[in-house]
């Protein structure tokens, strides 16, 4: 067996007190550096080569000793308050469609959760710094046009698209991690990585709600590097050049849009008949009394069966009273709150940005259901999240709260250091291909 | 004679922040200026120095990013936050109340400093 030399020896030494072996890279890395630093100073004094290695191995101190004080430090984060929260809000859904609504939860809805729950445990053991580096953006565009092709329309929208829109600041994050100091050629790529895919979805029609989320979460991320000097640009410059862009795709948007705009703002005057909806939420809301069913409840829910799915939380006021609003508004606002909370603490951008991707998108989905609860939007399209959803919202939701989960615990390893290697590096004039 | 090492074991993470707030630095570049400023009394071994930076990291007091070095070497540098700026304003007080008060029980006067 060769003989190790002493760095080599060193460093294995200290690797193996360390018992997350996901941390093993970062650590061999710095300490490496630190023992050609000595060495270096050591043969900048004239020692032989052989000696100075030896002698800056020595001054690195104890191996075994070192090892178990990173391994004191070096230790998933898992963020068990989060994960009883999605829990309770999974468990509550169960309790609203089985004992408050009877018959709605669906033994198929039963299966979906279980999937959601093992992707969200899969994704929060994956390293997404690692994932994202390499060949994520391709693959979620080759999967957003495939299903845009191939998913049918119900009400000009395709839904698999509209939520597989919803995970498109996912990828992003990557993107804008990789673009770091690269500048107005970062900012521009960035751009390019938000708009790619909400530009495919608007042209094969996902819904204006799925595109309204994503852009937005988008807007944030980019919005967050440009406003911390991710791209070595001064911010004046950075944000307008981020908002731009962004204000042109939301007013194509709107004009596109507009048609379902205008029952928003004058719900009577809709010839369509469109303003239906917010107008008898309208009513129900202010018939509601704070313990009890209001004076509307008896006309409304048997007429019109939405009320038990896209409007439950108007439903299940009128039927029992604003106070229920406490507990599910307490458990989505803690949710976010915890969530950010984690985000802002994060130490490295990259954990930021994937905490704040996952959290706006969840967020954003419970204030638009929000909204349209209160007769402020046509239709909520996507269900309450996690608490009472469809087959996609679930699974999408619990993927989402699994990288939001995998964030926090990887918190300690994501550092702004320690890239790994992009699959395609373009540099002098020739295209690099990084298989392993 | 050489210095208990108990005497500097609660002032190191001090003494970083110190390092820190003048300018962004690396692992070795620190241990070297630590060594030169203190006139070679404070000899901080890689043992103690790193997890004593990835804890400061942890806590948010300083955050790493890597930097281009010579050749196709790469450094990851360290930058105190604004908690740490808080932190070591904080430490360099206690620090001063602990000094004051031990220089006046060695020297056999009274303290009157706040605790």
């Amino acid at each position: 067996m060769p003989k190790r030399n002493p760095a080599a020896q060193f460093l294995l030494d200290v690797c193996a007190g360390v018992r997350w072996k996901k941390a093993h890279g970062a650590i061999t890395q710095e300490l490496t550096s630190h023992i050609d630093d000595q060495t270096a100073a050591y043969l900048a004094e004239g020692m032989p080569p052989e000696e100075a290695e030896q002698q800056a191995v020595r001054q690195m101190g104890d191996p075994v000793a070192l090892g178990k004080q990173f391994d004191a430090v070096y230790r998933p984060q898992p963020a068990h308050s989060l994960m009883i929260c999605i829990v309770l809000m999974l468990l509550g859904g169960v309790f609203l469609q089985t004992c408050v609504l009877p018959g709605r939860l669906r033994v198929s809805q039963a299966i979906v959760m279980v999937c959601g729950l093992a992707i969200a445990a899969a994704a929060y053991f994956i390293d997404f710094r690692r994932l994202f580096a390499r060949w994520t953006l391709p693959a979620y565009l080759l999967c957003l046009l495939l299903c845009g092709w191939l998913s049918p329309e119900i009400n000009g929208a395709s839904i698999p698209l509209s939520y597989l829109l919803l995970l498109a600041p996912l990828p992003l994050c990557g993107c804008v991690n990789r673009c770091r100091h690269l500048k107005w050629r970062g900012l521009f790529l960035s751009l390019a990585a938000a708009l790619l895919p909400l530009g495919i979805a608007l042209f094969l029609h996902a819904s204006p709600a799925a595109l309204a989320i994503a852009g937005i979460s988008c807007f944030l991320l980019l919005a967050l590097a440009a406003g911390t000097g991710w791209f070595a640009l001064p911010r004046r410059l950075a944000l307008p050049a981020v908002l731009l862009p962004i204000l042109l795709m939301g007013v194509c948007c709107v004009v596109s849009f507009s048609h379902r705009l205008l029952p928003v703002l004058f719900p009577a005057q809709d010839p369509q008949g469109a303003g239906f909806f917010p107008l008898t939420i309208r009513s129900m809301l202010s018939d509601a009394v704070l313990i009890g069913p209001g004076a509307a409840f008896a006309d409304i829910p048997n007429k019109i069966p939405v009320f038990h799915d896209s409007f439950m939380l108007t439903w299940l006021i009128a039927r029992y009273g604003w106070i229920v609003v406490v507990p599910v508004c307490a458990l989505f606002l803690w949710l976010i709150g915890r969530g950010a909370v984690f985000a802002y603490h994060q130490n490295s951008f990259f954990g930021k940005l994937l905490c704040t991707a996952a959290i706006s998108v969840f967020s954003l989905q419970f204030l638009a259901y929000l909204c349209a609860n209160c007769g402020l939007l046509i239709s909520t399209y996507f269900p309450l999240p996690l608490l009472y959803g469809g087959n996609y919202s679930t699974l999408v939701n619990l993927l989402l709260m699994g990288v939001l989960l995998s964030a926090i615990r990887h918190g300690g390893l994501y550092t702004d250091a320690h890239m790994p290697q992009p699959l395609f590096d373009y540099a002098d004039g020739t295209l690099h291909v990084h298989l392993k | 004679m050489p210095l208990d090492k108990s005497l500097q074991s609660g002032s190191t993470a001090m003494l970083l922040l110190k390092l820190l707030s003048e300018q962004d630095m690396y692992g070795y570049q620190m241990t070297e200026t630590l060594a030169r400023r203190s006139d070679r009394t404070f000899l901080l071994k890689a043992g103690t120095l790193y997890p004593l930076l990835h804890q400061l990291e942890t806590q948010g007091l300083v955050v790493s990013y890597e930097q281009a070095a010579e050749g196709a070497r790469v450094r990851k540098y360290y930058h105190i936050t604004k908690d740490g700026q808080r932190a070591l304003t904080d430490k360099q007080q206690e620090w001063n109340r602990f000094t004051h008060a031990v220089n006046h029980v060695l020297e056999g006067g009274e303290c009157y400093a706040k605790a």
